[in-house]
């Protein structure tokens, strides 16, 4: 058998290499190294792993364009978002949690301190000193519990699918509210109060009803009591998926919530802006009701005078 | 068929087709002394080639090493003549740049005041990875000189690196650069005729082609690196837990660059068991934690150069000192044969 040239011995010594980090190999390894001290948290995750499910192949290394840089820009947001999330969700400390990548740190930092927030005290200080985070979620449960509404306190993180399943229903409701609302209530009521249909009846409260002066008396009486029957309903909604429409769907919700309390010289900003914006919804509705009754009225009277 | 890789740098030392050797590894595990050790070995197995020794760490090691003083540019060692050594000083580099634009500039100009008291040193000078892009400048630069055949010429460089992040930073250089590059080719192919204009066109400024150049230089350079013929990176670890986990992230990081890595200096090592003279409780149970984690080594790198160097009685300084050491990467080490040469290092004054 011939002898083999240093080269080629280099060659196969090399793929031999790369053979043992590829598929798994290199988080593999370094388990191993982990794995021979208790308590480490030192990041099994490997670069080559990363590169391996970033960059399956070589190509798109090499290849161009604005289609390329987007996709690749996207599988990197996504992946950063699944670290994020499952940092998120560990248990503190665990190996999976320590990374290489500073932002990710600090995310799975953040939600670290808000868990121990829970408790107080942030275990890994020695003094027993609450950290700033804790500080931070516990005014701000001070905050609401003093006044804000029931919704407004720390949330627990509600899985998407249900918020989803939520806002499902919540529009559904609205749906057949307004249906219900328009085709068998404020239709026929404006037929009959642009026919001057008030003789055909002979009954004095039906009369009272159909008396074009006494529009918007009973206008707001129905608008107040569908309203009601509306919220009622929203509310067993809430209650039955365990969602607060407002706190999950609101921007402006979501903004506030972000501001620092003693930043705003409000007192419990985020109950005020709460209550404003379910008055906003109420009138809201009250005004869309209003505008198709005069649509309906002009319509009606054009249909009339026919 | 199964090849064994020696536990010796013998084929490094005589190998006649690397031109870029880097010796990195954790802070404080040896790598001045593995870098000076590599590039002593290689001068004295080929006498008819160059090598130069550049520090790319911030905190320079080389001087103090061999006992001299080397600046940022290459000075041959006192007593070898094939062997230069360099450190590369940002804050030097970035004075002579500033310098040069002071030069350039009109005299009456404001930005000429502002550069006059070293303006843009002071500015560039805090740029974060500054030294990296600087070290890189100096490969661009070798290469060039070869190329044109200015200067002496080197046939091998070998880096002393700073601790494993610069390291990092600085062979990454080469692939951030070249993508860059290309992505502003691809912007200046559409803006270059505007861009030559706004940049005074009447002194026919070719961006164009300076950025084409520049994308060439670069793309040379990361073929060089990822050429595991051209380029090679010894890492450098003492027989410990981070130090280990560090050497194999390094490993890792540096395949994900594809670049070649065959050789592991394990340094410090204490071989009590064959030292009956020097065996004290101490050394017995460091060196039983040493063997644990060496044990280790030999399983995860079988397909690599680990070469295991002893922890000598005095500093490793001084060329004489650094010769007596160096001869173990050449020859591994035997604890009993050798013992007494650990002991042998002069004092340095």
């Amino acid at each position: 058998m011939s002898e083999i040239s240093d080269a080629e011995r280099r060659r196969i010594l090399r793929e031999k290499r790369q053979q043992k980090f590829s598929k798994g190999g290199a988080s593999t390894r370094l388990a191993k190294i982990t794995g021979q001290t208790e308590n480490s948290f030192l990041s099994t995750e490997s670069p080559l792993d990363s590169r391996e499910s970033s960059y399956p192949a070589q190509e798109t290394k090499s290849s161009t364009g604005n289609e390329d840089s987007t996709k690749q820009m996207d599988e990197l947001l996504a992946k950063a978002t699944s670290k994020t999330t499952s940092k998120a969700s560990s248990p503190p400390g665990s190996a999976e949690q320590q990374s290489g990548n500073p932002e990710l740190d600090l995310f799975a930092q953040i939600a670290k301190l808000q868990q121990n927030a829970n408790n107080g005290t942030d275990p890994a200080d020695p003094s027993g000193a609450p950290d700033i985070f804790a500080q931070l979620m516990a005014s701000m449960q001070q905050d609401e519990s003093k006044g804000g509404s029931p919704g407004a306190t720390a949330q627990q993180p509600i899985d998407p699918a249900v918020v989803e399943a939520h806002n499902i229903a919540v529009n559904k409701l609205k749906s057949y509210t307004i249906l219900v609302k328009w085709l068998f209530f404020l239709l026929p009521y404006l037929y009959y109060i642009t026919r001057s249909a008030r003789d055909a009846f002979q009954h004095n409260a039906v009369n009272y009803v159909l008396d074009k002066s006494n529009f918007f008396t009973v206008f707001t009486t129905f608008e107040i009591v569908a309203l009601s029957v509306y919220y009622q309903l929203l509310m067993s909604a809430e209650k039955s998926h365990n969602v607060n429409t407002l706190d999950n769907n609101s921007k402006i919700l979501k903004l506030v919530s972000m501001v620092p309390p003693g930043l705003v010289p409000i007192p419990n900003l985020r109950g005020k802006v709460v209550q404003a914006l379910q008055y906003w919804d109420v009138v809201s509705m009250y005004l869309t009701d209003l505008c198709f009754a005069i649509v309906l009225a002009g319509f009606f009277q054009y249909y009339h005078s026919m | 068929m199964d090849y064994i890789a020696e536990p010796n740098l013998k084929e490094l030392i005589n190998s006649t087709t690397h031109k870029w050797i880097f010796v990195g590894g954790k802070g404080g595990v040896g790598k001045t002394t593995s870098s000076c050790s590599i590039s002593i070995q290689m001068a004295l197995a080929q006498p008819t080639k160059q090598f130069l020794l550049i520090s790319t760490d911030p905190a320079h090691n080389l001087s103090d090493a061999f006992g001299e003083k080397f600046g940022k540019d290459a000075r041959k060692v006192t007593g070898m003549d094939n062997l230069s050594c360099m450190e590369i000083d940002p804050s030097a580099a970035l004075k002579d740049m500033n310098d040069m634009s002071v030069a350039q500039n009109d005299k009456n100009d404001g930005f000429s005041d502002l550069l006059q008291g070293g303006g843009l040193a002071e500015l560039t000078g805090s740029i974060p990875g500054i030294d990296e892009a600087l070290s890189f400048m100096e490969v661009m630069k070798h290469i060039k000189r070869q190329e044109e055949g200015e200067g002496e010429k080197y046939d091998t460089v070998i880096f002393d690196t700073a601790p494993t992040g610069h390291t990092l930073r600085f062979l990454q250089l080469p692939q951030t650069l070249s993508q860059l590059l290309q992505k502003f080719g691809e912007i200046a192919g559409r803006f270059g005729p505007m861009l030559n204009s706004l940049t005074g066109g009447g002194q026919n400024m070719d961006i164009m082609g300076k950025v084409d150049e520049l994308k060439a230089n670069v793309e040379k350079i990361r073929e060089q690196f990822t050429n595991p013929d051209m380029t090679t990176f010894v890492c450098v670890c003492i027989s410990e837990f981070l130090s280990l986990y560090e050497t194999e992230r390094l490993i890792q990081e540096l395949m994900s660059y594809d670049m070649d890595v065959n050789s592991i200096i394990v340094n410090q090592l204490l071989f009590a068991d064959d030292d009956a003279e020097h065996n004290c409780r101490r050394c017995q149970s460091r060196w039983n934690m040493q063997k644990k984690y060496l044990d280790q080594i030999g399983e995860l790198y079988d397909d690599f150069h680990v070469v295991k160097m002893p922890l000598c009685a005095g500093e490793i300084r001084g060329l004489n000192n650094l010769k007596k050491f160096s001869q173990f990467l050449n020859k591994e080490y035997d604890p009993v044969a050798d013992n007494k040469i650990i002991y042998e290092l002069e004092e340095q004054k």
